[in-house]
């Protein structure tokens, strides 16, 4: 009997501690690009990545916390997976005043921005759910390139990889970053 | 030189007015300047507020068009003869999806083959059965911190008898970033397969590690009813992570004073003594992580303490995965009664060796070789070595077809073939 109320004891402690951080905790929004890294480092841990477009993202957002729970994930790290998995359903659509600043936006920013590193190996770093993004060039062309980042489904129905919504100068800006970077 | 000074008279008189008119006209020209500057700032906040309506009346198109695709009941309803499926289906997907929803359903299942080769099964089975297992898992968030967390399996046995069971029913408190509390009915966390392994499309083979075999392991995949605290917080950078689990609840029953093994079926305490243990997880690396896992406790009888100790291992690094686990069970008789065991699992994924998804390459890259080795020791006499052979085959990346074939050596040999279609949805 004496576990027991150590045990409720101990927690009674944790909870009160615990309590007091999370008064003073700052939650922000989660980031797109993290969250396509932890994505990556998170889920693999035990399980093939499941493709964002399989549920919405309501779902997305009552499974989370289901796999932050049972995966033991920092809820900081979780909220940037689900801002990823959102992301991924619902391509930003360019803004109806978009002018020629937007059409600038480096292929650079771009990869930061959709955070093709959590998949990808750019650079030598990345994740490795998708093919290094440093050799592609070795084996496929422009055109290849911007089909499938235009539309993952294109060359394998399978592919998990979400639709992202760029324009055409979008696409053109990371394959040719792409290109330079190899 | 009267005339030189006429003449510049006059150059003088005509400057000055000249000057005094261009001034005039400067100013005049400044006055028109600010006035036309004024207007385009006015202009310029008028381009802003349009700026930003458009960017309100896009955000109002998205959200209808949302709510357009959440509302598919509004596109039809029951015909006049009565509810038809296509209605129901609407229903469902409205209910699942609306934006006030706060339940979700998802979950896993399979059908399996086995066929036990040499001298049968020793655990009693027939030699060869198909099973089919559905598990689905309810999520239901009652606030942003509240959750209730559910799993049911509803599997036709061996026996042809079909059996539900709760694997577990948590309620969960997200007390904060780094702590959830959970009570209610739960995997233990001790290692990692019992907790987080076991679905079948998770579980790289079609069936368990030899130290978790149901009847001859070293221990069954464990749940406990009780109180647990866990969560996960990044260590020196976010890339490195430390997560833990550390629970109570009314732990095992022992089957038999003499044998090691124990029983998890959570009945209700039967000698008023609380388990506690818990599993600790550190990644220096987002790929590789080493756990420590502990649970001690007190079974009825004389001299029912026991002790559970084990250790766990993962590694992945392009496609190639690693994992270990060791356990070791010690119970306090009047002999001392100990059982030990591991398990090493190797497993590749092809597509990481042949980049292209299309074509042959494609299909050869759905293909998952592994093998597994596992041992058993200590006081129960059967003793178990085990090698198992699988090749999966990836028809989506939560449905695997699995061959598997175990090769037994103990008391009796006992090898077994699996072939396995496992889902996850």
């Amino acid at each position: 009997m004496m576990r027991v109320w150590i045990g409720f004891a101990t927690c009674f402690v944790l909870i009160l501690t615990s309590a007091t951080i999370s008064l003073a905790e700052h939650k922000p929004d989660g980031d797109v690009g993290r969250g396509a890294k932890f994505y990556s480092d998170n889920c693999a841990r035990c399980h093939n990545a499941r493709p964002p477009m399989e549920h919405r993202n309501r779902e997305w957002s009552i499974v989370m916390v289901h796999m932050r729970i049972i995966g033991r994930i920092p809820g900081a790290q979780a909220r940037d997976i689900e801002a990823f998995l959102r992301a991924s359903n619902t391509p930003p659509r360019p803004p109806l005043h978009a002018g020629p600043k937007a059409a600038e936006r480096s292929g650079r920013e771009l990869v930061g921005q959709y955070g093709c590193q959590g998949c990808h190996v750019i650079g030598g770093t990345g994740g490795m759910i998708g093919p290094d993004l440093d050799t592609v060039f070795e084996r496929r062309d422009e055109a290849w390139v911007g089909a499938q980042i235009a539309n993952p489904r294109e060359h394998n129905p399978d592919s998990v990889m979400p639709v992202l919504g760029l324009t055409k100068g979008q696409i053109n800006a990371i394959v040719k970053f792409l290109r330079k970077s190899q | 030189m009267r005339h030189s000074g006429i003449v510049f008279a006059f150059i003088f008189l005509y400057g000055l007015g000249a000057s005094t008119v261009r001034a005039e006209e400067m100013r005049d020209l400044r006055k028109a300047v600010e006035a036309q500057g004024s207007v385009i700032n006015e202009l310029r906040e008028e381009l802003e507020r349009v700026r930003s309506e458009q960017g309100r009346a896009q955000d109002r198109v998205l959200a209808l068009e949302d709510q357009l695709a959440l509302r598919p009941v509004s596109a039809g309803g029951p015909s006049e003869s009565g509810i038809t499926a296509d209605y129901i289906d609407r229903r469902i997907e409205a209910f699942q999806t609306s934006d006030n929803s706060r339940f979700f359903m998802s979950g896993y299942g399979n059908i399996r083959y086995r066929d036990v080769m040499d001298d049968g099964d020793i655990d009693g089975n027939p030699p060869s059965t198909y099973l089919v297992q559905f598990n689905p898992i309810f999520h239901f968030r009652l606030t942003d911190r509240l959750h209730f967390n559910s799993e049911l399996e509803i599997e036709l046995d061996d026996g042809g008898e079909t059996e539900i069971e709760l694997e577990f029913g948590t309620i969960d408190y997200l007390l904060n970033d780094w702590l959830t509390l959970s009570a209610g009915k739960f995997f233990t966390p001790f290692n990692v397969f019992g907790a987080d392994l076991h679905p079948a499309w998770i579980n790289k083979m079609a069936s368990r590690p030899v130290i978790y075999d149901k009847n001859k392991g070293v221990i069954p995949v464990m749940t406990d009813v009780g109180i647990m605290a866990s969560g996960g917080a990044p260590l020196w950078n976010e890339d490195s992570k430390l997560n833990y689990a550390v629970y109570m609840g009314n732990g095992p029953v022992a089957e038999d004073e003499d044998e090691p093994a124990l029983e998890f079926e959570n009945t209700p305490d039967e000698n008023n003594n609380k388990t506690s243990g818990g599993r600790i997880g550190f990644l220096p690396i987002p790929n590789l992580e080493l756990g420590a896992s502990w649970s001690t406790g007190r079974t009825k009888g004389p001299g029912g303490r026991f002790n559970l100790l084990g250790s766990d291992l993962w590694y992945w690094n392009d496609g190639l995965e690693l994992r270990g686990e060791y356990v070791r069970l010690s119970r306090k008789s009047e002999d001392r009664l100990d059982k030990w065991g591991y398990y090493l699992q190797v497993a590749y994924r092809m597509s990481y060796y042949l980049t292209d998804p299309t074509g042959w390459s494609g299909v050869v890259g759905r293909f998952e070789p592994v093998i597994r080795w596992g041992q058993t020791k200590g006081f129960n006499p059967d003793n178990r070595d085990q090698l198992a052979l699988g090749l999966n085959y990836w028809l989506y990346p939560s449905v695997p077809l699995k061959l598997t074939y175990e090769f037994n050596q103990g008391k009796v040999k006992n090898d077994r073939l699996f072939l396995q279609l496992a889902y996850g949805f």
